[in-house]
């Protein structure tokens, strides 16, 4: 019965999906187009008739979205600790969900106001009147910015969420004990896979299997990581759903195992910005999906000859997860240059807010 | 001569001396009250006590304690085994037969602990049972099915392979349908797997739900995951129901699939995988309703050795150690810097 249960939150994600555009007024025909994306995507829908929980996890995350643009923060900070304890990941949208609930999070009505989606014509002729946030610099003010984190809102998020964290670790460890803590937490601290898979430090891993590892190694595969996340949350948060798309694409990419199943949790989020794209289908959008499928397919081959044929392609099936790795920079870089960067939340328009919003 | 084996290769070990001592000393306990009318016992150590008395003060004298009293009490089993092996041979139903209660389902799970350290493959198996009673009625004159041939082939490419064997009975086939018809019985198999060689366990329970083996255990480690270097051995015991075999003519065909763990470095590119031989044995017992006590009984079926199989996995080499950990790290860093350099830059017009 897991299969259903996983079946059906694939297709709860399709209707959160469909939610949230249209609360962000994307017209119905463009919604089904994005709903389509998900629901007929082959790389998702077998994961979850396969047996693995990860829809979920996406239907999840989207309920908490849902929340955060509905202005249910104690609803949002409650499923937010509750899927970090299930699967960890979702932590590294922490930093975004906290500078969203900023100080421009709540409008006047005390619940926040969600920038409209417009199509390009309209973007075109508006372009004078837009009140386009532009995206926040670390050089500049940067007190400006960590002061208006501290509202209510973000205080509320954080807490909550910490404590339901907390509180269902508490739950299990006193069920489970420390089998639990090991398993569920720890285990990600010193995990090591030398089994093949598309991660770039796997056949490091298996050369160094035999002599551990030390902790220089360990801090330098997360420096890349690290890099690249900051760099996406300080220019991106604003524009939250753009921002977890990009920043879950580049977890999976640089992280030390990467299996099928982590597409999923980008792929969920990938219809949510769409709409927004200048990237037409033909030829761009074709080219990313073909230069990604494309360099899964080449690893995929290195993978069946050695597993399969018994044949020592090591080497050739590493440099296939380098080029992996490449395409998926590629597809980043290609995302990020033709989106249209709009921030989910937009302070309402009026004489005296225009200009403090400019100055954020 | 198996036990010269054994008891050779037992020397080097004195763990491994202390569980064939432990089993010799069992068994020279329980054989004092044998049943009438029986030659001698089983393992033909009827002389067992006399020597004994001759060689204790000798290491004793020796002084290096345990040790070299095992060594005397197995040397004496051996000299005495020796003597009577001729005896053995000479009456046909002098049958090797050892009991285990049926609430004991798995023969193998007495080595579940010694598989963790390094295994011989010359363990007699059929010693491991404790028998204090001989199995009254179970092993006298019985046409016990035999072997005639037993083959193991590994097939498959790759990282997943089956073994297979095939075995065949050397009874006549009424004499098969007799047996059969009184007596439930069971092929065991107990394959220990080298190092570097995995089973998995669901797998083989599929094969249980669908009927194909009566039963199946692992033991040993079942970690799927890591490399060899890094997980212990394991042996896997298939339980196979004869009276299936009735449609196939008794020529069985029995498939156990494999997976190959990451081997250990090597400079040639390709680790090589050696299996041992595997312990066939027939466990059968009546078919009445309520025996009392419900017991098994074992027969070792001594086979002349299978050929080695082989296993030829690739593996990963020292040498490469240099330049892929530097490129891997400088692929990332690059890639790294190149999103942020363009996460930088880009932003709205």
């Amino acid at each position: 019965w897991g299969k259903l249960l996983f079946s059906a939150a694939d297709l709860l994600v399709g209707v959160f999906i469909d939610d949230i555009l249209e609360l962000r007024g994307v017209p119905a025909r463009t919604r089904i187009w994005c709903v389509v994306a998900w629901l007929f995507n082959p790389f998702t829908f077998t994961i979850g008739t396969r047996g693995n929980c990860e829809p979920v996890v996406c239907a999840a995350m989207l309920w908490i979205l849902i929340c955060l643009m509905k202005g249910r923060v104690l609803q949002a900070a409650f499923w937010y600790g509750l899927i970090v304890h299930f699967r960890i990941y979702p932590i590294i949208y922490a930093i975004p969900f906290v500078i969203v609930l900023g100080k421009n999070y709540a409008g006047p009505a005390g619940r926040p106001v969600l920038t409209q989606w417009i199509s390009k014509q309209q973007l075109q002729s508006n372009k004078g009147r837009e009140n386009v946030e532009e995206p926040t610099s670390l050089l500049a003010n940067l007190w400006n910015f960590l002061s208006s984190l501290i509202t209510r809102d973000t205080i509320l998020f954080g807490l909550f969420s910490g404590s339901m964290f907390f509180a269902w670790t508490g739950i299990f460890f006193y069920l489970y004990g420390w089998e639990f803590l090991n398993e569920a937490l720890l285990y990600h601290l010193t995990r090591t896979d030398p089994r093949h898979n598309f991660s770039i430090y796997f056949y490091h891993i298996y050369l160094h299997h035999q002599q551990g590892f030390s902790s220089i190694q360990r801090l330098a595969s997360f420096l890349p990581q690290l890099i690249v996340q900051l760099a996406l949350i300080v220019r991106f948060s604003r524009d939250l759903p753009f921002c977890m798309f990009l920043q879950t694409v580049a977890f999976v990419a640089f992280n030390k195992v990467m299996t099928a199943q982590y597409f999923v949790w980008f792929f969920c989020l990938l219809p949510l910005i769409l709409p927004w794209t200048g990237m037409k289908l033909r030829w761009k959008g074709l080219a990313c999906a073909l230069v990604w499928m494309g360099s899964q397919l080449h690893w995929l081959m290195w993978a069946y000859l050695l597993e399969f044929k018994g044949r020592n392609v090591f080497v050739q099936l590493w440099a296939a997860g380098i080029v992996f790795l490449a395409a998926n920079t590629f597809v980043m870089i290609m995302v990020i240059r033709h989106h249209r960067h709009t921030p989910l939340f937009s302070v309402p328009v009026g004489p005296g807010t225009k200009i403090a919003a400019k100055k954020d | 001569k198996r036990h010269a084996a054994q008891i050779a290769s037992t020397e080097e070990n004195p763990a491994r001396e202390a569980v064939a001592v432990r089993t010799h000393a069992r068994r020279a306990s329980g054989y004092s009250g044998g049943p009438r009318g029986r030659p001698a016992n089983p393992s033909g150590r009827a002389s067992l006590p006399a020597p004994l008395p001759l060689f204790s003060p000798i290491s004793m004298a020796v002084g290096s304690g345990p040790c070299l009293l095992a060594v005397a009490l197995l040397a004496a089993a051996w000299i005495s085994d020796a003597s009577s092996s001729d005896k053995q041979q000479a009456h046909s139903n002098q049958q090797y037969v050892n009991c285990m209660p049926c609430s004991r389902t798995y023969v193998a799970d007495a080595y579940a602990d010694a598989l963790t350290s390094q295994l011989s493959q010359h363990h007699d198996l059929t010693e491991v049972s404790d028998t204090t009673d001989l199995c009254k009625g179970l092993a006298d004159e019985l046409d016990v099915p035999t072997l005639s041939e037993v083959n193991r082939q590994l097939v498959g490419e790759g990282s997943h392979r089956r073994l297979i064997y095939s075995v065949k009975f050397g009874n006549f086939k009424d004499a098969m349908i007799q047996f059969l018809d009184g007596y439930d019985a069971n092929l065991v198999i107990i394959e220990k797997l080298p190092s570097g060689v995995f089973a998995d366990p669901f797998e083989l329970q599929h094969f249980v739900e669908r009927k194909v083996f009566l039963d199946v255990a692992v033991f040993g480690d079942t970690n799927l995951e890591l490399p060899s270097a890094l997980s212990n051995r394991s042996a896997v015991e298939i339980h196979f129901d004869l009276k299936t075999s009735t449609s196939m003519d008794y020529n069985l065909v029995i498939e156990l699939p494999l997976h190959a763990r990451y081997p250990p470095l090597d400079a040639s590119g390709y680790a090589t995988v050696e299996f041992g031989s595997p312990d066939l044995l027939l466990r059968y017992r009546r078919k009445e309703t309520h025996p009392d006590p419900c017991m098994w009984a074992f027969q070792n079926l001594h086979v002349t050795p299978v050929e080695k199989a082989a296993w030829r996995i690739p593996c990963g080499d020292e040498a490469h150690t240099g330049f892929v950990s530097s490129l891997t790290f400088i692929s990332a860093l690059v890639e790294a810097s190149t999103c942020a350099e363009w996460i930088r830059w880009t932003g709205p017009p």
